[in-house]
Formats: C-alpha cells, sequence, structure tokens
C-alpha cells in the first residue's frame, strides 16, 4: 500500500468518524445543512463530470435531480396515502414500496433512462446549443410536474416521503460518488471523454467513438443526479417543482464554476462555499437586526449574492478557485514522482 | 363560430405572438452571429426595460412615451450590461460569457425583486388599447394590431440600418468573419456595442408590448420571452436577420395552434412544447431555414 492510499484511507476513516460525531451529537437543523451540503456536493461532481470532463455543458441538471427524486419518492412512498395522494399510478404501483436502496437506484436509472433520450438528439449538438437545450428540458419537466397532479402533486408538492435519509446514506453515496468519477475521469473512458472535449477531430482520429462517449458520460452524470435527487426528497421529506427551477441551475453551475470546471475538489470547495454563504445570508433577507444593525427585508439576496459571484468569478478568475486541479497527497509528503495512478486509493 | 373563423382567429394569434417572438429573438439573433454567445440575459433585459417603463405610465403618459421610456431603458440597460461585463470576456472562451450572461440574468432578475413589490404589474390601462378590433369574425384588440404595426416598422427600421448604412453593412461583415472584418479596419468593440444596443432596444420594444398585451408583469417574466426568442432565432437559422423575423412568426403560430387545437390536458404543456420544437429543429436542420451550415459539429 502506497502512502497515499494510506492518508486517503485514514481521511475517509476520519471522514466517518465525523459523520458519527455529527449524527450523535447535532441537531436536526445542523444535521439537514450537512445532508444538503453532501447533496449539493454530489450532484456538482456530477455536473462537473459532464460539463468540466465532458465539455457538455448541461442545465438539465435540476430535471435531472428531479426525475431521480420523484421516482424514489414514489416507490418508498406509504401504500396507505398513495391512492389518496397520487392516485394515477397503475394499481401494482399503488401496492408498493420498496425499501431505499433500490428506490434510490431506480431513481438514479430513471434519470439516466431521460438522460439516453434527450442526450442521443442533442448531444450532437455544439455545446452552446446543448446549453438551451437541456435548460428546455429543465423547463418541460417543471411543467410536467406542475400538471400531472394525479401523479404528483403538482405545484402543492408531494409531501410526507419517509425520511428515510440521514447522513450515513449521503456520506456514502457521496465518497462512492466521488471515487467512482474520480476513477472514471482516469480511466481509458475518462481520458476519451476529455480528448472529445478538447478536440474531437483528434479524438475520433485516434479512435475514440464521439457519439457514444458523450452519451455515456452524460448518462453517468444523470444516473448521479438521480441519486442525489432521490436523497434530497429522502431528506427534507417534500418535493416540489420549485426546488428544481431555473434557480436550481443557476447554483448548481455557480457551485462547479467557482470552484473549476474539470476539478472534483473544486467542485467540492464551490459547493461547500455555495452552500454554507446563504446561511448567513437568509437572516439578511428576512430583515430585521442583524449585529445590532437594522436591515430591511432584502429578498432575493442569496440569488444576487450568488450571480455577483458567478460574475465576478468570470471577469477575474475564469478557471475558478482550483482551476483543473486536483487534491494531492503529493505535495504534503515531498513524493517527487507520481505514483501510477496519482493521489488516491 | 365556424372551423374556418376559429382558425383564422388562431392564425390572427399566432401571428401577433410571432411578432413578439421575432423582436425578442433578432437580438439574441444578432450577438450570436458576432460573438457565438448566448445572451441568457437578453430576457432580463426586456424586463428591465418595461419596468423601467412603468413609472412613465403611472404618470399618466400615453402609449408612444411609455413605449419610448422602454426602449430608452432597455437600451441603457443592455449598454452597462454590455460595456461592464461582456466587453472585458470579448476574447474568453464561448462558456465563459455563458456563464457570465447567466450570472446577469440572475442578478437582474433579483435586483428588480428587491426594489419592487412582489405584486405583479401592469403599465396603466390605455383604453385605446385595449378596444376591440374586429376583421371579419376575428376579434382581436387594438394592442394586437399596434404590436403588428410596431414590430414591423421596427423591424424595418433595423433591416434599413443593417443593409443601407455603413455601420450596418460593417456588422454583417463582422458576423461573417471577424478577423477579416477587423483587418478591413472595422471597429470591433464598438460594432458590438452597435450590435447590443439595437438587440436591447428591440428587446425593448417587446417588454412594453407585452406589458399593454398582458399586463401580469413580474421579475421572472423576461425569462420565458428570451429562451423562446432564442428558440426562434434557432429555427430560422442562428445570426441571419430574416431567420429569426420568420422564425418567431412559426414558433408563434406554432405555440398558438397547438394550444388551440390540442385537448386540454395536453394544451398545459404550451411552454414544453417549444423545446421539443426545439430539438427537432435541431436534429433535422441545425442551420435553421436560412442559416448557413456550421463548418464544425459534432
Amino acid at each position: 500500500m502506497s502512502q497515499a492510499t494510506a492518508a486517503t484511507l485514514a481521511a475517509v476513516g476520519v471522514f466517518a468518524l465525523a459523520v458519527w460525531a455529527a449524527q450523535a451529537q447535532l441537531n436536526p437543523f445542523y444535521l439537514q445543512i450537512l445532508g444538503l451540503l453532501g447533496i449539493n456536493i454530489m450532484a456538482t461532481v456530477s455536473l462537473n463530470f459532464a460539463a468540466g470532463f465532458g465539455g457538455m455543458f448541461s442545465l438539465g441538471h435540476p430535471a435531472f435531480m428531479a426525475i431521480g427524486g420523484y421516482t424514489a419518492a414514489i416507490l418508498t412512498y406509504p401504500v396507505a396515502m398513495k391512492s389518496m395522494r397520487i392516485p394515477g399510478y397503475p394499481e401494482w404501483l399503488l401496492q408498493l414500496q420498496l425499501p431505499f436502496l433500490p428506490a434510490l437506484l431506480i431513481g438514479g436509472l430513471a434519470a439516466s433512462a431521460i438522460a439516453v433520450l434527450v442526450g442521443w438528439p442533442v448531444l450532437r449538438l455544439r455545446g452552446h446549443y446543448l446549453a438551451v437545450a437541456t435548460l428546455g428540458l429543465t423547463v418541460i419537466v417543471q411543467v410536467a410536474i406542475v400538471n400531472l397532479v394525479d401523479y404528483t402533486r403538482g405545484a402543492l408538492g408531494l409531501s410526507g416521503i419517509p425520511g428515510l435519509t440521514n447522513l450515513w446514506w449521503i456520506a456514502g453515496f457521496l465518497v462512492l460518488t466521488i471515487f467512482i468519477v474520480y476513477r472514471l475521469v482516469h480511466s481509458r473512458f475518462g481520458r476519451a471523454l476529455r480528448a472529445v472535449r478538447d478536440d474531437y477531430v483528434a479524438a475520433q482520429m485516434s479512435g475514440v467513438h464521439v457519439a457514444r462517449t458523450r452519451l455515456i458520460g452524460f448518462t453517468i452524470a444523470a444516473f448521479f443526479a438521480g441519486i442525489a435527487g432521490g436523497l434530497l426528497g429522502h431528506l427534507l421529506r417534500i418535493l416540489t417543482p420549485g426546488q428544481f427551477s431555473f434557480s436550481a441551475v443557476f447554483i448548481g453551475v455557480a457551485m462547479m464554476i467557482l470552484g473549476g470546471m474539470g476539478s472534483i475538489t473544486g467542485s467540492i470547495l464551490g459547493a461547500v462555499i455555495m452552500t454554507i454563504l446563504p446561511q448567513f445570508i437568509i437572516p439578511l433577507e428576512r430583515g430585521g437586526t442583524v449585529l445590532g444593525i437594522e436591515v430591511p427585508a432584502l429578498n432575493g439576496l442569496t440569488q444576487i449574492v450568488t450571480a455577483l459571484i458567478l460574475i465576478g468569478v468570470m471577469l477575474v478568475k475564469p478557471a475558478g478557485l482550483a482551476g483543473a486541479k486536483e487534491f494531492s497527497w503529493r505535495p504534503l509528503f515531498g513524493l517527487s514522482r507520481p505514483s501510477k495512478r496519482g493521489g488516491s486509493a | 363560430m365556424s372551423e374556418l373563423s376559429e382558425f383564422l382567429q388562431h392564425l390572427a394569434n399566432g401571428l401577433v405572438l410571432g411578432f413578439l417572438y421575432a423582436l425578442v429573438g433578432i437580438g439574441l439573433s444578432m450577438v450570436y452571429g458576432i460573438l457565438r454567445m448566448i445572451n441568457f440575459a437578453h430576457g432580463e433585459i426586456l424586463m428591465v426595460g418595461v419596468f423601467l417603463a412603468l413609472p412613465v405610465s403611472a404618470l399618466g403618459a400615453p402609449a408612444i412615451v411609455v413605449l419610448l421610456a422602454g426602449v430608452a431603458g432597455a437600451t441603457v440597460m443592455g449598454l452597462i450590461v454590455q460595456w461592464t461585463i461582456y466587453r472585458p470576456l470579448l476574447k474568453s472562451p464561448e462558456v465563459t460569457l455563458l456563464v457570465a450572461s447567466l450570472g446577469v440574468s440572475l442578478l437582474l432578475q433579483n435586483v428588480v425583486l428587491m426594489l419592487t413589490s412582489p405584486q405583479p404589474k401592469r403599465p396603466d390601462p390605455a383604453p385605446f388599447l385595449d378596444q376591440p378590433f374586429r376583421l371579419g369574425e376575428i376579434v382581436l384588440r387594438n394592442v394586437d394590431l399596434a404590436i403588428v404595426v410596431i414590430a414591423m416598422a421596427a423591424m424595418l427600421v433595423t433591416h434599413l440600418f443593417l443593409k443601407r448604412t455603413r455601420h450596418g453593412r460593417a456588422l454583417r461583415a463582422l458576423a461573417q468573419d471577424m478577423s477579416a472584418a477587423r483587418m478591413m479596419g472595422v471597429h470591433v468593440p464598438f460594432l458590438v456595442m452597435i450590435c447590443f444596443v439595437i438587440g436591447s432596444a428591440l428587446a425593448g420594444v417587446a417588454g412594453v408590448l407585452i406589458g399593454y398585451k398582458y399586463g401580469h408583469l413580474t421579475p421572472l417574466s423576461g425569462f420565458l420571452p428570451g429562451l423562446k426568442g432564442f428558440v426562434a432565432a434557432v429555427i430560422g437559422g442562428i445570426g441571419s436577420f430574416p431567420g429569426a423575423v420568420v422564425g418567431g412568426i412559426i414558433l408563434g403560430l406554432l405555440e398558438t395552434f397547438l394550444v388551440g387545437y390540442l385537448p386540454d390536458a395536453l394544451a398545459q404543456y404550451r411552454d414544453a412544447y417549444v423545446f421539443l420544437v426545439l430539438i427537432l429543429v435541431l436534429l433535422v436542420r441545425p442551420s435553421g431555414l436560412f442559416g448557413k451550415a456550421e463548418s464544425v459539429k459534432v
């Protein structure tokens, strides 16, 4: 076992200990924020996998999260309430109540299936068309959720979802997501994906099947977004179409851009900053006295700060905080030569 | 109401809507043609324009003054955004501009949200514009007629500017080949600015007209018109001026007919259809009706 592998395993151990301590000690409010943080990191890493590593600047990530979230929630929804609240489904589905893990995975697969369906036509488009078409997907999914009242409870939101998500689930899937994405990026497939991003003609000449590579990358990203959506629904115990709106698109992009497109480390950083920062801004939005200063209610302040961060990063440091660099143990240990797989396990 | 007159009614409604989309689409199309940039903030420029025109309307100014105020507001807003944010990024990669425009869009929405009360607003009613206007069995309002006339006038002015003036010719040259145009002495930053001014002014026109027609204005009012304007531009062939006009009208007609003839349960998805149309067009004819095929494609 190399030093770096040992360090990574140790870090995971410390992380698990921290999760255990948090789960035991913190009050529900902070637990929820930590949970949201983990879900945001997952979503951002998966968005970065498509946009940063794959060059597929998708604005449809909230749609995939919504599909995963609603699918998982419908599968774990208590049978007793199902026929009352969401009576549109066929009888067998109304009688079905799955455990959490299969529901989550099916949610992820549902998001992937939509990604294949949408990706097949849309991924042929150049980057910026892709952005608009996937933003269209976000609009379509939102309109569908609002209108399919018998299946989703529409704008009311699907409430009463069992609160199955705890910090362990989130932490587990988070570590798994980061690990899988890291390994994928540094695999033969990941190299092909990045080659397509940088120069698709050259990639094609080197024998990369461009369309297939992009579609697979997009589908994988959608899968993780779907899982993140499932975790979100069972954490908050309610899903509404508003959670997956245009501003969700923005915030996801802001997290990725702030950290740096093409860096998993950056996505983690970006998601942490953009999750924690609003917690300090929200009191200002409500108005009242903050630190002894009278503040009027400032609606939308969080979004304004998000927007200013987006614009500021673009003007000052378009590569984001981490650029395309990753965290590595190597500088810490003073190792001169990278091991074959880099710094992780 | 006979089937024919129902058809004609939808046709008229669709045309009116189409002219609005065309007004929004032209600005997006021109900017994309030159900078290869999707200006996500275009709809918000429209929204800011009409919100700036609202106080003028509250003073009791006639509709035409309100319209001019909206145009002025949108133009100034467009200039500010272009000058402070897009201009420094002129040479950046496309994705940088795209993200910056997303940021501007979010910023403008929420600044307006913060500065105004949450109730939806409308310009002070102009009784003349609300009067019905009959054409055989078709019933419209004067405002619909105004939309068509004003939109056509605005497009004609833009067309003449592009075809008959020095700067217009320079703009077209720029869209064709930026580096060649630069070598021929075209001052690129100045013309990019002109391009934003035209686009923003047309968006301002659309904004005030939307305000008078629908009268339900919120800080989010610009978002969907902006997106649909882009879809219109893509249908017509992005970068092409006549393309944006034709694309806008096609989109308006399509949306109206789909909503008019589909059963109610399906008609609620009107915003979704627009994007299905976009995906279809991009699949079948990515360069649109009037666009030239791009040489680089995946």
